[in-house]
């Protein structure tokens, strides 16, 4: 019969204790996580988004005051000017200047346009403009049988959460698999002692970073790939724009996950460390994205927190091209933020290689 | 006096530097580090845990950089060309620097890559001939013994042929016989000319080296050969034989006494010069008799660690 032993298990309680408290890394974190957590959920996530871009389109000049008024009312929405071409109202969606979009027709109510891909960030605020419209514009100028308002719901028209919450699943997949494996490259290899073996060897830090992280960059793409194989055969999700460009997009917010990783394990003086700072990372990345909760929703300084994150940008190039149709140049445009923080990330990682054996 | 001028134009050493200090925070982990090494001269640094010994072969392989001092590896200077000296040497780190999961072969192979071979398939097999390691080529590192990690260690090591090779505690862990395989191996080394610099805190193992350095503390307390070194200490060794001889040292003052240890029924002690007369006086007076002898290596190194206040 196996009996607990008060004092031994005091002892090791201790033991364990005295660790814990001359790991200050450690301590750091565990206070600063439910902090972070405390703030991003408390002030950054926001579910009734505000500041949503709207566009009126010209053909609505007859009317602009009263749908402006219906717009003000709704209180959700941000004008965005608009230029004089009669360009159609789903134009400014695609260009991705806005997200909403009011087009006229003579003799019509108002019809709206908005883009569906993240169901959770427009709906609601489109279904209360959908009722000030009514209230301020078909009321006064369209005859009663017409007065009924239509919404063109674009890239995800049946609001499949699916569909929305895919696409960026590939980049979180694949921001926690390389971060982990990037944190725990060069701290494993000192726990286990071949470290000053390699550094005893004519390999640079640069060596090391090329050599350490390009096998796990192609783990990524092949990541990347099966998850939207999978979303494709069980969710029915399209694939609309260019997949391969948005593998090669993967393996760019791979490379800066892993540089990342790699820097924090060369700085982490155990593995549990290097795990701690990764997650540390991790979770304002999920929450800043706009991957869990609507961007347009959070505050000024927490979208440019979020914009400075890789994952946003990710989020961004895979809804647009699985659901939008991007292209090659619409991807670039998104995630050359990316590749600066992968390069700046790198020139920290091989800066701090050598740091820990003195 | 040693400059890196005078080196250059010194080639009979393989290694030679001056002055190499390392501190971390306060401590001083080594102090004035001087050493020239010539082509097959085996160079041991010998001393206590903590005496300096890693950071001194670590310095000399170009891992971490000096605070002071300077100096030349095969012509190559420690400053300004760490990863050529890298490149030049072989160390072995004190411990295993192998990855565990991958096999013999696989490792040999990587560290042939990395230093340049142009086949290094065939640099690894050669090693396994070499080495006699051919049962185990497919075997996991992880899985060897001691004695037979520290000679794949070793193969890992000399792959790309260094003419310094730089080792710390190579033997240490292993039994005689796996100590006895090393030590053929590292004499056949120095006799085709290797330069070789070992770290040990087993002054058995120092005896062997042409030459030694004592450090304790981070500083360089004697050097010379293993006689010469125990030579300079004003101190000599008593083997006191007779009834209850344990008892004796335990009653023994220690300002008298440096070091006590038993020899089977014997005792051995370890006392300072000028201390001689009061210490046999006491051992004849227990009944006891004694017969002077000369410090060992390992004497020499309880006698420092006893003056510097290590000694518990």
């Amino acid at each position: 019969m196996i009996r607990a032993s008060w004092g031994c298990a005091l002892g090791v309680a201790r033991i364990e204790t005295l660790r814990l408290l001359v790991d200050r890394p450690s301590i750091g974190l565990i206070v600063l996580v439910p902090a972070l957590q405390l703030v991003l959920f408390g002030y950054a996530v926001n579910l009734t988004p505000k500041n949503i871009p709207i566009a009126i389109a010209p053909s609505c000049n007859a009317q602009r005051d009263l749908i402006s008024r219906a717009v003000a009312d709704a209180g959700s929405f941000r004008l965005i000017p608009t230029d004089h071409a009669a360009h159609p109202a789903t134009q400014y969606i695609s260009s991705r200047r806005a997200l909403v979009a009011i087009d006229c027709s003579a003799g019509q109510a108002p019809s709206l346009a908005a883009d569906a891909s993240d169901p959770s960030a427009v709906r609601p605020a489109v279904a209360t403009l959908e009722a000030a419209l009514l209230r301020e514009v078909l009321g006064s100028v369209i005859p009663e049988a017409q007065r009924r308002s239509e919404v063109l719901w674009l890239y995800n028209p049946d609001a499949r959460t699916a569909w929305s919450l895919a696409p960026g699943l590939v980049g979180v997949v694949v921001m926690i698999t390389m971060l982990m494996l990037g944190a725990l490259t060069l701290v494993r290899e000192r726990e286990q002692g071949s470290w000053e073996g390699l550094l005893a060897t004519p390999v640079t830090g640069l060596d090391a970073l090329l050599g350490k992280l390009a096998p796990y960059v192609i783990v990524a793409v092949v990541q990347a790939a099966i998850v939207i194989a999978l979303a494709r055969v069980l969710f029915g999700m399209p694939a609309l724009g260019n997949v391969a460009v948005l593998l090669l997009a993967s393996a760019v917010f791979a490379l800066a996950h892993l540089t990342l990783g790699f820097a924090l394990s060369a700085l982490a003086y155990s593995q549990i460390q290097a795990i701690q700072a990764a997650v540390f990372f991790y979770l304002p990345s999920m929450l800043l994205s706009g991957f869990m909760f609507p961007f347009e929703g959070m505050p000024r300084w927490a979208q440019m927190l979020g914009n400075a994150l890789p994952l946003t940008h990710f989020v961004r190039s895979a809804r647009g091209v699985l659901l939008k149709g991007y292209g090659a140049s619409e991807v670039v445009a998104e995630m050359w933020p990316v590749a600066l923080f992968a390069f700046a990330a790198a020139g920290a990682a091989v800066a701090s290689y050598r740091r820990r054996l003195s | 006096m040693f400059t890196p001028e005078t080196a250059r134009s010194a080639p009979e050493y393989a290694l030679a530097v001056r002055g190499l200090t390392k501190r971390f925070g306060r401590r001083v982990a080594i102090e004035d580090l001087t050493l020239s090494v010539s082509p097959g001269e085996i160079c041991g640094l010998a001393g206590a845990n903590g005496g300096g010994k890693s950071t001194s072969l670590r310095l000399l392989a170009g891992l971490i950089a000096p605070d002071n001092g300077g100096g030349l590896v095969l012509g190559c200077d420690l400053l300004r060309s760490a990863r050529r000296v890298r490149h030049e040497i072989g160390y072995l780190a004190q411990r295993s620097a192998l990855y565990p999961t991958l096999s013999v072969r696989e490792n040999l192979r990587f560290r042939a890559a990395v230093f340049g071979s142009p086949d290094p398939a065939s640099a690894a097999d050669l090693q396994i001939d070499a080495f006699g390691l051919a049962d185990f080529t497919a075997v996991s590192v992880g899985q060897l013994s001691g004695g037979w990690c520290r000679q794949v260690e070793l193969a890992a090591t000399l792959i790309h042929r260094p003419r310094v090779l730089l080792l710390d505690e190579p033997t240490a862990g292993l039994d005689p016989a796996a100590r006895q395989a090393i030590w053929r191996r590292l004499i056949s080394l120095a006799t085709q000319g290797t330069a070789i610099v070992l770290s040990t805190h087993d002054f058995v193992e120092a005896q062997r080296c042409a030459r030694i350095l004592l450090l304790s503390e981070g500083r360089i307390r004697a050097s010379g050969s293993p006689h010469e070194v125990a030579a300079q200490f004003d101190a000599l060794a008593l083997i006191v034989s007779g009834p209850d001889v344990l008892s004796l040292a335990d009653r023994l003052q220690s300002r008298l006494v440096l070091a006590a240890h038993p020899m089977g029924n014997d005792l051995r002690l370890v006392v300072s010069a000028d201390a001689r007369g009061s210490v046999e006086a006491l051992i004849v007076s227990q009944g006891c008799r004694s017969t002077a002898t000369s410090l060992t290596l390992e004497d020499a190194a309880l006698v420092v660690a006893h003056r510097a206040g290590a000694l518990l």
